[in-house]
């Protein structure tokens, strides 16, 4: 289980290795490296998802490390809870930056191997602190430099750990 | 807000770049008001029926998109891209502008250029732009089957990559200076150089700002934004999305 400790409380996730290996193996890597301390979600709309794992507060983009494939073709789905990755228009593109699904949003699941269809691959979901996901997608957001949706007031991620 | 970028370089054989400026076109870009593209956009460019292209329809299309939605899209040839014409400017709804064009703001004064004109010292190129500038050049070129303008432009391509040195050539100082003082000590925004940087020059002891604009790379693309009050370089890069 994977402990995401915010400054509005904890969220516990249970990783699916099964469905999901490649997007597990490195995501809990960046969880090792320290990756995620003290990064912020940065990008939040309240009926969609809340997005986060890749900004320090300030909106200063951490490097990461090679992209990992994409594994959406596994039949895990965008659904309430679940934990995805994020990723650029490139279909194997995903990084560190992940998202929370707060509603189902089935038009992310994989439909075809191909550009548009690829889907986001889901990976995990969350097992206690639902509540905070709601509290967090909950804040207020606005524009920060070219960013839309940012959080007025920093959300952040103050430790990520394997417990 | 206005954005400034040039020397893209668009072409199926970089897309990265095409990419980045599809999401940029998408997204920041229309946080401005307008966005003037000061040449080079594309690689190459044989005419305007070369629209229906796959790879150019896209672009067309997401340039229109960009326009209809509130955007003001200007647009000004570069050394690869000047026989864009009326057609493509109409077709992703875009203002064709001279070279240079004196750009006139409430709070401040621009002249922009794409900046070849004045690498007064590649003799070998200014030679070539001399004969391909002309209505009657443009006119023959244009009446030619359309296979055989991209031999055309692949052979030019060829040429110029055989002729050009390591470094690109840069702005006659002379002329640079004869330029400014043409149109006023204004602030000078270029790009063709393909080196990014702000010169400060001294003219009739007058300070004028020259800015250099990036050109784009696969994973990294760069505007210039105009706040209403100062230039900032801003860099374009793929987002993470879901």
């Amino acid at each position: 289980m994977i402990k995401l400790t915010t400054n509005h409380g904890v969220i516990a996730l249970e990783l699916n290795a099964e469905k999901a290996p490649k997007t597990v193996a490195n995501f809990i890597a960046y969880v090792e490296a320290g990756h995620y301390n003290n990064t912020i979600f940065h990008r939040v709309i309240k009926n969609f998802m809340i997005q986060g794992g890749g900004m320090e507060p300030g909106m200063n983009q951490k490097p990461c490390k090679a992209p990992v494939e994409n594994e959406a073709a596994n039949g895990l789905k965008n659904k309430r809870g679940s934990i995805a990755m994020a990723r650029t228009n490139d279909p194997h593109s995903a990084t560190a930056q992940f998202f929370i699904n707060t509603v189902d949003n089935d038009f992310l699941d994989f439909k075809s191997p191909s550009g548009q269809g690829w889907g986001y691959c889901v990976f995990g979901e969350v097992v206690e602190g639902m509540d905070v996901v709601d509290k967090i997608r909950a804040v207020k957001t606005g524009n920060k430099g070219f960013h839309q949706d940012v959080p007025a007031e920093d959300v952040i991620i103050e430790k990520a750990e394997i417990v | 807000m206005i954005l400034f970028i040039s020397d893209l370089h668009l072409s199926p054989r970089s897309p990265g770049a095409t990419a980045l400026f599809l999401q940029f076109l998408a997204g920041r870009a229309r946080q401005a008001e307008a966005l003037y593209i000061l040449g080079d956009l594309f690689e190459a460019w044989v005419g305007d029926d070369d629209i229906d292209d796959p790879f150019h329809a896209r672009i067309v299309a997401a340039l229109r998109a960009a326009s209809d939605a509130g955007l003001k899209i200007n647009l000004m040839h570069g050394n690869r891209d000047f026989l864009l014409g009326q057609g493509f400017a109409n077709a992703a709804g875009a203002r064709l502008l001279p070279d240079p064009y004196d750009l006139v703001l409430p709070e401040w004064s621009f002249v922009l250029s794409h900046g070849d004109a004045l690498c007064l010292d590649d003799t070998a190129y200014q030679a070539f732009r001399a004969r391909v500038r002309t209505p009657e050049w443009q006119s023959k070129m244009l009446a030619r089957p359309r296979f055989v303008r991209r031999l055309v432009a692949r052979y030019f391509r060829w040429r110029s990559r055989n002729i050009t040195r390591a470094v690109y050539a840069d702005l006659n100082p002379a002329a640079t200076d004869d330029f400014l003082r043409d149109h006023g000590y204004v602030t000078f925004i270029h790009g063709h150089t393909h080196q990014p940087a702000k010169h400060d020059h001294i003219v009739d002891g007058i300070h004028v700002e020259r800015w250099v604009l990036a050109d784009w790379h696969e994973d990294r693309g760069e505007c210039l934004v105009w706040n209403g009050e100062t230039l900032q370089r801003e860099a374009v890069v793929f987002e993470n999305r879901p």
